[in-house]
């Protein structure tokens, strides 16, 4: 479904990614683990096609990542931009526009289901409001591959835990790759299978999380813990 | 809806402002004019100032382009689109199209409202003459001129963002634009300048008036006007290869 193949990204003299070799599978949802600067929004990029290695293969779908997997694949950047002079509902016109797998009946489902006005400019909306649309944008697609870069920041930490519940209901476990780069662990943790721990460009570790738990004994905190301060 | 119009019609949106500036300016000069055209007592300003507002023009499409490439630089919002590339700035050269074209349809009706019922004198009959018969024909020349200025935006534009993944560049960019903008126009200048582009630049050259105008004692423009048909081949070819090319880029090359 998405394989790294010796992929290496740089940015000058740091290491967005350094000859990474890894594969992820279909029907799971995967926690893309890291601090700051770790690498998980280029490494998401690149699974989108919209940042390119400077070394090795990205492949998803058999195929090499560029701008058109974006037919295949719904992004969620963690950045906080919309057109500001558009409402809720041009963003959901404009989205149904460029991709023919946006379902616009599951769009309105989610708009209820994240309670947004339809008519509100998005520069009226709050960051926090802004994050559940960019949410129903992303869900709203039927696509093989779905990736959340952050995908609860500025959202408010009571309504959090319910939203994370309630989008559950629009994953297709059966066909579709998930990968979500986040800090807030606590959670998502309910949602994982597996989790991919990257720092400083490299990826240290890809574990299952039902493995962590019964094997180990461990949360996925306190593996990260293990894993990230040595 | 089709993914051209959601783009064009996005484009028209995030555009909007800035065709709104464009139109306040135009009312800004309109009360200049008048201003300036009572203080001095000479009728002929606001046709003068509006006639090179509508030269000005030349500037508007690339520069309506570069402010809506801007907007779309600062996120993935518009790359993140299985469409082509080609679409996605045809979609944009449409928007900003549609902002100019009435853009300059109002400068133009203005500069030549500006001009009707007015007993011009000797001095400024040259000026008059040209702008009443030939502000359609200049109108078609400032357009091709400002498309072709446009592709050039998207070229450099696309440059640049595709230049932020080579590490030893990126600090640079700007430096690298300036250094290829300099080779390009030297190489340019120096294909214009061999024997056989001279022999295909003299054949088929056919001279106008339309620019032949004085003003009081002055020259206004006493030049007469070269249209070639084969420049006019080299520049809608050249449009076309900078076009395909700034498409390349975006599909392949260029980050944000």
């Amino acid at each position: 479904m998405i394989a790294f193949e010796h992929v290496t990204k740089r940015y000058g003299r740091d290491f967005a990614l350094e000859d990474s070799t890894f594969s992820l599978e279909r029907g799971k949802i995967y926690g893309l683990l890291g601090p700051n600067g770790s690498g998980k929004s280029t490494t998401l990029k690149m699974m989108a096609g919209l940042v390119f290695p400077t070394s090795g293969n990205v492949i998803i779908n058999g195929k090499k990542a560029d701008r058109k997997t974006a037919a295949d694949v719904a992004y969620l950047s963690e950045l906080d931009f919309f057109y500001p002079s558009f409402t809720v509902n041009d963003m959901l016109k404009y989205s149904a526009s460029q991709f023919a797998d946006f379902d616009r009946t599951r769009a309105e489902e989610l708009l209820d289901f994240m309670k947004l006005d339809r008519k509100k400019k998005l520069k009226q909306l709050s960051k926090g409001n802004r994050g559940r649309l960019k949410l129903v944008i992303s869900l709203a697609r039927n696509t093989p591959v779905l990736l959340l870069d952050e995908p609860f920041s500025g959202l408010d930490p009571m309504v959090r835990a319910s939203i994370v519940k309630g989008l559950l209901s629009y994953i297709d476990f059966e066909k579709q790759t998930v990968v979500i780069a986040t800090h807030e662990i606590d959670e998502i943790e309910m949602l994982l299978d597996d989790v991919i721990a990257i720092q400083d460009g490299r990826i240290l570790a890809i574990e299952n999380v039902e493995e962590l738990r019964e094997t180990k004994g461990l949360s996925i905190l306190e593996w990260m813990k293990q894993i990230f301060e040595p | 809806m089709s993914s051209f119009k959601g783009l064009y019609l996005k484009d028209l949106k995030i555009s909007a402002a800035t065709f709104f500036i464009g139109l306040v300016l135009l009312n800004v000069l309109t009360i200049l004019s008048l201003g300036l055209k009572e203080y001095f007592d000479e009728p002929l300003i606001p046709a003068i100032l509006f006639f090179i507002a509508v030269v000005a023009h030349v500037f508007y499409l690339p520069g309506m382009l570069f402010s809506s490439l801007q907007i779309e630089g600062q996120s993935q919002l518009w790359l993140h689109n299985p469409n082509r590339g080609a679409k996605l700035f045809l979609s944009k050269i449409t928007a900003g199209m549609t902002f100019y074209m009435i853009s300059i349809l109002v400068t133009m009706l203005l500069s030549r409202l500006s001009l009707s019922g007015l007993s011009v004198s000797n001095d400024y009959q040259g000026f008059s003459e040209m702008v009443r018969e030939n502000l359609l024909i200049m109108g078609a020349g400032i357009t091709l001129t400002s498309i072709y200025l446009s592709v050039w935006v998207l070229f450099y534009w696309s440059l640049y963002h595709s230049l932020k993944r080579i590490p030893i560049v990126n600090q640079i960019r700007w430096l690298v634009i300036l250094f290829v903008w300099i080779v390009l126009s030297t190489i340019g200048s120096m294909i214009q300048n061999t024997s056989m582009m001279r022999v295909i630049n003299e054949k088929g050259t056919f001279s106008v008036s339309i620019f032949d105008a004085t003003v009081g004692q002055g020259s206004f423009s006493t030049e007469m006007a070269h249209i070639n048909f084969a420049t006019i081949g080299q520049y809608i070819l050249i449009t076309i290869i900078v076009f395909l090319v700034s498409v390349w880029l975006l599909e392949r090359k260029v980050e944000v």
